[in-house]
């Protein structure tokens, strides 16, 4: 069959450059479904484009659908007949209406009973006829962030649409957006290219665009641009940061991009690092370069939408820009360090930290009590346990300096550096400026103690305060970022191994709100149970090891990633150890769950042969080793905790495998639920033992081996 | 081209397209969008076209004449066509073409910036639009003006002229502007500024201020139910005004800036629906004189 190549370019204003990559993929998804639904065969869809364009490319698509023959039904076999047998007027109708004589009917069985039927052959579509009908659809298929109207017109979009060339080879395929008509009429780079361009046929569409100064592939666009932007940096004798993050902000901004470099006043690198670099790439969506020490440079490499020609008169207004912003930060920096930490808490008062919630000087107050609370549990002993309150004094003081009033996404980095230059030990610099770690799932952590301590204090006061007013997240709308801040608390805990009781933690901190609202505490610990969920799945734990580790108490929390590590290692090196230890665990497990009552008190008096003694010194083996399991992760200092919980969670489940024979003994010749209630009791206060020493280091029994 | 060359230019430009070209309004307000020609105009289905200088009065981001951006008073040049043309992008870039920026001597560029207005219950989505790096124009789609969906929806733009000045005559303060070919801008200014400066941060009298507030309020309400929105939206832009300088003040706690945002927006709101009742009564009478599509 032959097959041709089709065209759609939606042509728009300026479209916001993260809009674009998804509407791309919603694009081609969409495009790929609706040609497989009407039969239409292809070999690929490519989706490409820039912020004025959105583009598919088909390649190799069917000319047409395939005939098909299908089959027509009519009325019931009942309705065709009269009681002589001759046929109804229904059913002459149908023939009639079907074009076929009498005798070409037959009777089929359906889902609606016996009706009568015509096999009729139905020639394929055009790939145009049904291009058309459909692509209105297509093009409207992405969902934009934000979308908007424009004139009269009543369609939304993420921007207006201007243009749209629909072509089939060089066939157009008719279509329209309201008065938007499709055509064969492009348009070049907005400054370079030509007003209006024609497209023969979609195959040439590309290289005339090329022609016209637009890189269309976005792959292609970036590669251009990284070479570029590493060659430009490198002459200025450096390398790009944040090459990545950057690239991609410019990706969608520019149709024919041009690096070059630009300079900035050597007296700007006095300033603290992120300040200059937030302002290049945040603000000005520029490139710094550093030299080969990672120290930054005083230039930056930016891309222009155009060639190289005039390139001097935009390098001049982009280094005037800079050198603007870059002023204006000296003048808040120096500013900003008249008044030292301490000095400025006193203004908190006057800031209002969540409407409802009171004022930052109340949220220090209570983040300094959290993370008494949260050292202590962390035994920090008294240098880190000050450093960490010291911290908390002063984690707040940079939102009221003019800095961070201008670049709030600095919060707490420039705390720390105003703490540093405040004179303020190493560590409480260090603690300020990361308490807001981990600001994201891909975030790092705060590398040292006391930032942990102190953001996992903060955090929990957010999430608690948001509670009790009652705005906890709902679907996706999540304003205050409560589930983001539990995450962030669920994965210091757990990849560091904390021994931290998070749910315990996060009572208290419920409680000074002085909300005595169990519904905040129950939905807090659904919410924690949750975001611990997602922080195993993001390290590839699947969903019964997840419920195995967590299935234990919240107190152990900190231990459930190291011993998910350890279950994960043993079923890949010795999965016969694994299954002996997980049937060890699982026979008890699902017979106390029979139990009535929680004693543990074992009489050997009541025994009933040897296999139930043989149990019990079993059983207190299991809890030796549970014993040392927590003494040794006890003695493990804080920053080994994750590598002391997965080696010592191995050697007690090689143990507990070793008891896999005395637990089938004991199944095997035993009746647990004996008629004699004390007998029957007995063995399950043993089992019930068992199964506590055993779920101290994981639930076992959540595992599917079989 | 001195500073008002450069406003003249534009006069002649925008004119010349068939904007009526206004006068700037004779009340404080931050920006030209505030102002009767724009809040207004943008709303109901009549078309509309214009231009004009607004002086925009920001009491927060005053800094005694010294910094070389920021003013307590400034110029906004504010064009708004309704409905926004097919071409807009295209004969705002000629805009600056007449303004001697030739585009491909330059590199500029349409950033994702949407705009809000939240005392006006106005929002609208767009740009800012980038010259070799620096912010030159906002350019919006209104969709939301008073509360009230706009239909036709209009395209903004609104120029920094000192801003594009200071890159045309290449001076890195506003006081070194050429506002004439004989004085500059900080002759003509920078006194002013001082003094403005230290009125809205030292002098203003709060309790009078949070009076005046009051007394505004209700005065527009009075104005309303007389059926006189336009009278109405001078005192609630006075309203408006008022908070801003009560707000530079440091007078604001942050619940009460919500609150007092909250009564200026409501306001605007009666204004905006009162105004929409009286066209429609009238048989939307630009319609008529007009047409549909206006010109651009």
């Amino acid at each position: 069959m032959t097959t041709r190549t089709f065209l759609l370019e939606i042509g728009t204003e300026e479209l916001p450059s993260r809009f674009v990559p998804p509407a791309l993929e919603q694009l081609r998804t969409e495009l790929a479904a609706v040609l497989a639904s009407w039969r239409l065969g292809f070999e690929s869809i490519r989706a490409t484009g820039t912020p004025r364009r959105l583009v598919l490319l088909v390649e190799g698509l069917a000319e047409k659908q395939p005939d098909r023959r299908v089959d027509v039904q009519g009325p019931p076999k009942q309705a065709c007949f009269d009681a002589d047998g001759n046929p109804t007027k229904a059913l002459e109708g149908f023939a009639k209406a079907q074009g076929v004589e009498l005798d070409q009917i037959t009777f089929e069985e359906t889902d609606k009973g016996v009706r009568a039927t015509v096999v009729v052959d139905e020639p394929g579509r055009s790939a145009s006829e049904v291009l058309a009908e459909v692509l209105p659809r297509v093009i409207l298929c992405p969902s934009f962030p934000k979308t908007m109207r424009w004139a009269h017109r009543k369609v939304r979009y993420g921007r207006p649409i201007r243009w749209i060339v629909a072509l089939l080879d060089g066939d157009i395929v008719c279509l329209a957006i309201e008065d938007i008509e499709s055509g064969r009429t492009s348009r070049g780079h907005r400054f370079l290219g030509a007003d209006r361009v024609d497209i023969p046929s979609a195959s040439e569409y590309l290289d005339i665009m090329r022609s016209q100064f637009v890189m269309v592939d976005h792959d292609e666009r970036r590669e251009e641009i990284r070479k570029q932007v590493l060659a430009a940096a490198r002459d200025a004798g450096g390398e790009p940061m944040h090459l990545d993050e950057v690239l991609e902000e410019n990706l969608h901004l520019v149709e024919w991009p041009t690096a070059f470099t630009g300079r900035f006043s050597e007296e700007f690198l006095d300033l603290p690092e992120v300040v200059p670099t937030t302002v290049m790439r945040k603000h000005q969506k520029y490139f710094p370069v550093s030299n080969a020490d990672g120290k930054l440079l005083p230039c930056f490499v930016a891309v222009r939408n155009g060639g190289s020609d005039h390139i001097d008169e935009v390098i001049k207004g982009n280094q005037i820009v800079v050198h603007g912003r870059l002023r204006d930060a000296v003048f808040f920096f120096r500013n900003d360090l008249e008044r030292d930490l301490w000095d400025r808490t006193k203004d908190l008062e006057r800031v209002v930290f969540i409407h409802g919630l009171g004022n930052l000087a109340e949220k220090t107050e209570r983040v300094i009590a959290l993370t008494d609370q949260v050292a202590d549990a962390l035994d920090l002993g008294v240098d880190l346990r000050d450093q960490a309150r010291r911290a908390a004094n002063l984690c707040k003081a940079d939102l009221t300096t003019s800095l961070v009033i201008e670049f709030t996404s600095l919060q707490g980095v420039l705390g720390g550096v105003y703490a540093a230059h405040g004179g303020e030990p190493e560590g409480v610099a260090q603690a300020i400026g990361e308490h807001y770690r981990p600001a994201s799932a891909d975030d790092a952590l705060p590398s040292t103690l006391p930032g942990t301590a102190l953001s996992i204090a903060d955090k929990l006061d957010t999430v608690a305060g948001v509670l009790s007013l009652g705005e906890a997240p709902t679907g996706t709308a999540d304003p205050h970022g409560v589930r983001r801040r539990l995450q962030g608390v669920a994965a210091m805990v757990m990849r560091k191994a904390l021994p931290l009781d998070a749910m315990d933690l996060a009572a208290k901190a419920l409680a000074q709100y002085a909300s005595d609202d169990d519904a905040a505490e129950s939905q807090l610990s659904e919410m924690l149970r949750q975001r611990a969920e997602a922080v195993l799945e993001q390290e590839g734990v699947d969903l019964h090891l997840r419920e195995a580790v967590l299935g234990v108490s919240w107190a152990r929390l900190g231990q459930s990633l190291a011993v998910a590590r350890a279950i994960q290692r043993l079923d890949a090196d010795e999965p016969e150890t694994l299954d002996a230890a997980w049937r060890a665990a699982t026979r008890p497990a699902n017979i106390v769950e029979k139990r009535e009552s929680d004693s543990t008190e074992v009489d050997s008096a009541l025994f009933g042969g040897e296999s139930e003694a043989r149990l019990q010194v079993s059983v207190a083996r299991m809890e030796t080793a549970a014993d040392v399991f927590d003494r040794e992760i006890g003695r493990a200092a804080l920053e080994d905790r994750a590598e002391a919980v997965e080696t010592h969670a191995t050697v007690a489940l090689r143990n507990l495998a070793e008891e896999a024979p005395a637990v089938d003994g004991f199944f095997d010749e035993v009746m647990v639920m004996a008629d004699d209630p004390k007998v029957k009791a007995n063995r399950l206060a043993l089992l019930y033992r068992a199964h506590l020493a055993i779920t101290r280091i994981a639930d076992l029994s959540a595992l599917s081996r079989e | 081209m001195t500073f008002q060359e450069t406003l003249m230019t534009l006069h002649s430009f925008w004119g010349d397209r068939g904007c009526v070209v206004e006068q700037p309004y004779d009340l404080e307000m931050g920006a030209g969008t505030m102002a009767p020609a724009t809040f207004i105009r943008a709303l109901g289905p009549e078309p509309y076209n214009v231009a004009y200088v607004q002086p925009s009065r920001r009491p927060a981001d005053a800094r005694y004449g010294e910094n070389p951006y920021r003013l307590a008073r400034y110029f906004q040049y504010q064009v708004i066509l309704k409905p926004s043309p097919d071409n807009v992008q295209e004969i705002y870039i000629e805009s600056l073409a007449a303004l001697g920026f030739d585009p491909i001597e330059h590199d500029i560029r349409f950033v994702e910036d949407d705009w809000e207005n939240p005392s006006l219950g106005a929002g609208g989505v767009g740009w800012e639009v980038w010259m070799d790096g620096m912010e030159i124009t906002q350019f919006t789609y209104f969709q939301q003006v008073g509360g009230v969906e706009v239909d036709p929806v209009c395209a903004e733009i609104t120029y920094g002229p000192e801003r594009l000045v200071m890159y045309m005559q290449d001076v890195d303060h506003y006081k070194d502007i050429d506002w004439s070919a004989v004085i500059p801008y900080g002759a003509v200014r920078q006194v002013e500024e001082y003094q403005i400066s230290a009125y809205g941060f030292e002098v203003a009298d709060i309790d009078m201020l949070y009076r005046h507030f009051d007394d505004f309020e209700g005065e527009a309400a009075r104005c309303i139910e007389a059926g006189l929105p336009l009278a109405a939206y001078e005192l609630v832009l006075k309203c408006s005004h008022t908070f801003n300088l009560l707000d530079a003040r440091g007078a604001v706690s942050v619940s009460e800036r919500t609150a007092l945002i909250g009564r200026v927006r409501k306001l605007a709101s009666r204004v905006a629906r009162t105004w929409l009742e009286q066209r429609e009564e009238a048989g939307w009478p630009l319609l008529a004189a007009l047409g549909k599509g206006g010109e651009a």
